[in-house]
């Protein structure tokens, strides 16, 4: 699991692996594949653990098991000391903490009766680690109740295969509208959660931020899935929201922008006169102009040059309200 | 015999810590420290005095990991210890059946993509008696799919080490883009805890420098994070420590408040300034100065960034008007007459 570097404290591991060899219902001869798929170890760390676990007795030399790794296979020797230590052990804070996290990163986008299920779990995973210390603050941002709610009703419609209405806004055009949707994947993209529906407005594809949903009610009509909508390179890849066919444009920035527009992915080249120059790709001419305004005058449009007049309108546009 | 003198001293201590939980588990009845002295695999042949350390450390290693032993009323038993059995098996919790569901999708959906995949895949392995996957049936269903944690990815041993370190209370040092250069300069400092906001992973604590809350951005750290000290804990956070006071707020609110800026927004999207950031004041537009006039909201922001603010403001386009400071006004007309002859 190269992308989770945060590794559980061993004694709590060593406990895990106990407790799943001392249940009875896994027979004399537990295969090592279902041991390394359940509990997520490597062979290495099973031999650890079974090497320390092997010499864990509770006095005058009663032993609780005794395991031996085979190629393919933990053959194991239940003792009745080990009777105690058959059932789990408590979770660790570390545990208790992943498992608060999970509910709170992904909780609320279960294809699950939503909040109930995720209040419910998070209720019952903190009473369960009452008088714990639970060192530190590890904390995952979370939706705000409205959001909460759209992605219930998403939820809803992805379940049951009914039609949405949604009021979107689209900062390109700054345009907040309706439109019906047929809801098909919600997924993550790091910096925002998506949803991936067929718009009936524009008779297609499309792919629509949640968070700039303004609100989103079931119109009570079924849809029948559609065979042209491909959900493939989402579910591979749902990082991957960048247009496939964008046009580009290189923009000036202060070499203190670099960093973070490295940081955004972005192709920066130093130049001699110690600003840098990225290429930036885009689909719509007025969503690029808005992202050029951002930067207050930091960000200075090198080409294309019909994009360079279009910020000189839209700049003249805003100004204009702060003569007064 | 299976015990080796040649085993590593953390198996060791393990392997004493386990079999004190065992020996425990066993008796009826609290324990004096000379019966656990002499019965515990791993304590005997110690002298008194480092027993009674060593049975100290492993009690508090143990608490750290959930599993308390108590010591008994000494008036009724002299010192003895025992370890309930509630203290060290895990209740059922009383999920239900839906909510072990759930529970067991967000593994799935997880799995690959989490920081803490590892302790979560454990904790499903005891919550579920070792049966923490769902049904391929039900993974059919799932539509909802993650990206990969990308920062925990490349962050991979700071994550840890800083997770590790605000668990054990200890003190950091790391190289991270100080001042107007954003020249790698070392920090100090007491982390008390870590966010997660926009795909970005956050660290939050004492700057030792400083002497006040700081954000970091795990992202910007040069080179590892290293303990600062060899002591086992460094720092204990203070009481009614909040996330909020280090999360990472608007940036033009950043520093020591200059002023108090308000904005009009119109109402298509003012919603989405309010759900964003919740602890800005907002009040409706007092109503339409003319026909031409959306309806509107008021919001009402102390800065300590200018820059920021301005920069928050025109991203919103033509939909939004800083109305005042009038000084702010007069640095965004500057700015915009900057940004247009720049592109003339």
């Amino acid at each position: 699991m190269p992308d989770a570097p945060i590794h559980p404290e061993r004694t709590a591991r060593a406990l895990s692996l106990l407790s799943y060899l001392l249940a009875e219902e896994r027979g004399d001869s537990v295969p090592l594949a279902s041991v390394m798929r359940d509990l997520g170890v490597t062979r290495k760390q099973v031999a650890e653990d079974l090497s320390l676990l092997n010499l864990v007795n509770h006095g005058g030399g009663t032993y609780v098991i005794y395991g031996e790794l085979t190629d393919d296979t933990i053959e194991v020797t239940r003792e009745p000391a080990g009777d105690a230590m058959a059932s789990p052990a408590r979770l660790s804070p570390l545990m208790a903490r992943a498992l608060l996290l999970a509910v709170d990163l992904v909780g609320d986008k279960l294809p699950v009766d939503g909040r109930r299920t995720l209040t419910s779990i998070r209720d019952k995973v903190k009473k369960s680690i009452e008088g714990t210390d639970l060192p530190g603050l590890v904390e995952i941002e979370t939706a705000s109740a409205e959001v909460t709610d759209i992605i219930e009703v998403l939820n809803h419609g992805l379940r049951e295969r009914m039609v949405v209405d949604l009021e979107y806004y689209t900062p390109a055009r700054e345009e907040l509208g309706r439109r019906q949707v047929e809801p098909y994947l919600l997924f993550d993209s790091n910096d925002a959660w998506y949803l991936e529906a067929y718009c009936r407005r524009v008779e297609a594809q499309r792919t629509f931020r949640i968070d700039l949903i303004r609100s989103a009610a079931l119109t009570g009509e079924h849809f029948e899935p559609r065979a042209s909508v491909d959900l493939s390179a989402r579910r591979a890849r749902a990082l991957s929201v960048v247009p496939q066919h964008p046009r580009w444009a290189v923009v000036r920035f202060p070499v203190t922008r670099a960093r973070s527009l490295e940081e955004q992915g972005l192709e920066v080249t130093r130049m001699e006169d110690g600003t840098v120059e990225a290429r930036i790709p885009y689909l719509d001419e007025r969503w690029l102009v808005r992202e050029i305004l951002r930067y207050a005058g930091e960000a200075v449009i090198v080409s294309p040059e019909n994009l360079r007049r279009q910020v000189v309108e839209e700049t003249r546009v805003i100004r204009s309200s702060y003569e007064s | 015999m299976r015990y080796s003198k040649l085993m590593p001293k953390d198996d060791d201590k393990l392997i004493r810590q386990l079999s004190l939980v065992s020996f425990l588990l066993a008796q009826r009845h609290p324990v004096t420290p000379r019966h656990i002295h002499e019965r515990v695999e791993g304590y005997a042949g110690m002298s008194d005095s480092t027993f009674a350390r060593r049975f100290y450390d492993d009690r508090s290693d143990l608490e750290q990991v959930g599993i308390a032993i108590e010591g008994a009323d000494p008036e009724d038993e002299g010192e003895a210890y025992f370890l309930p059995e509630e203290n060290y098996r895990l209740s059922s919790l009383d999920l239900t059946a839906e909510e072990l569901r759930a529970l067991a999708v967000a593994l799935t959906l997880l799995e690959g993509r989490f920081a803490y995949a590892r302790p979560l895949r454990l904790a499903l392995v005891n919550l579920t008696h070792g049966h923490p996957d769902p049904e391929s049936a039900e993974l059919e269903r799932i539509a909802v799919s993650l990206a990969p944690d990308e920062e925990a990815r490349s962050l991979g041993p700071a994550l840890a080490q800083l997770d590790n370190a605000i668990a054990r209370g200890k003190t950091v040092r790391f190289l991270y883009p100080t001042g107007p250069d954003l020249e790698p300069q070392e920090r100090v400092v007491d982390p008390y805890g870590l966010s997660r906001i926009g795909g970005h992973w956050y660290a939050g604590g004492r700057d030792h420098e400083r002497d006040a809350l700081r954000t970091f951005r795990l992202s910007r750290f040069e080179g590892p994070v290293r303990f600062a000290t060899k002591r086992a804990r460094d720092f204990s956070p203070p009481m009614g420590i909040d996330p909020a006071d280090f999360r990472a707020r608007p940036p033009w609110q950043l520093g020591e408040t200059v002023g108090t800026a308000t904005v009009r927004v119109e109402d298509d999207l003012a919603w989405r300034v309010a759900r964003a950031y919740p602890g800005v004041a907002a009040e409706s537009w007092p109503g339409p100065l003319d026909l031409t006039d959306s309806p509107a909201t008021l919001f009402t922001t102390p800065y300590a960034d200018a820059d920021a603010l301005i920069t928050w403001v025109l991203s919103l386009g033509r939909k939004a008007e800083l109305l005042g400071p009038p000084e702010l006004r007069s640095l965004v007309r500057e700015k915009l007459l900057a940004l247009e002859r720049a592109h003339a």
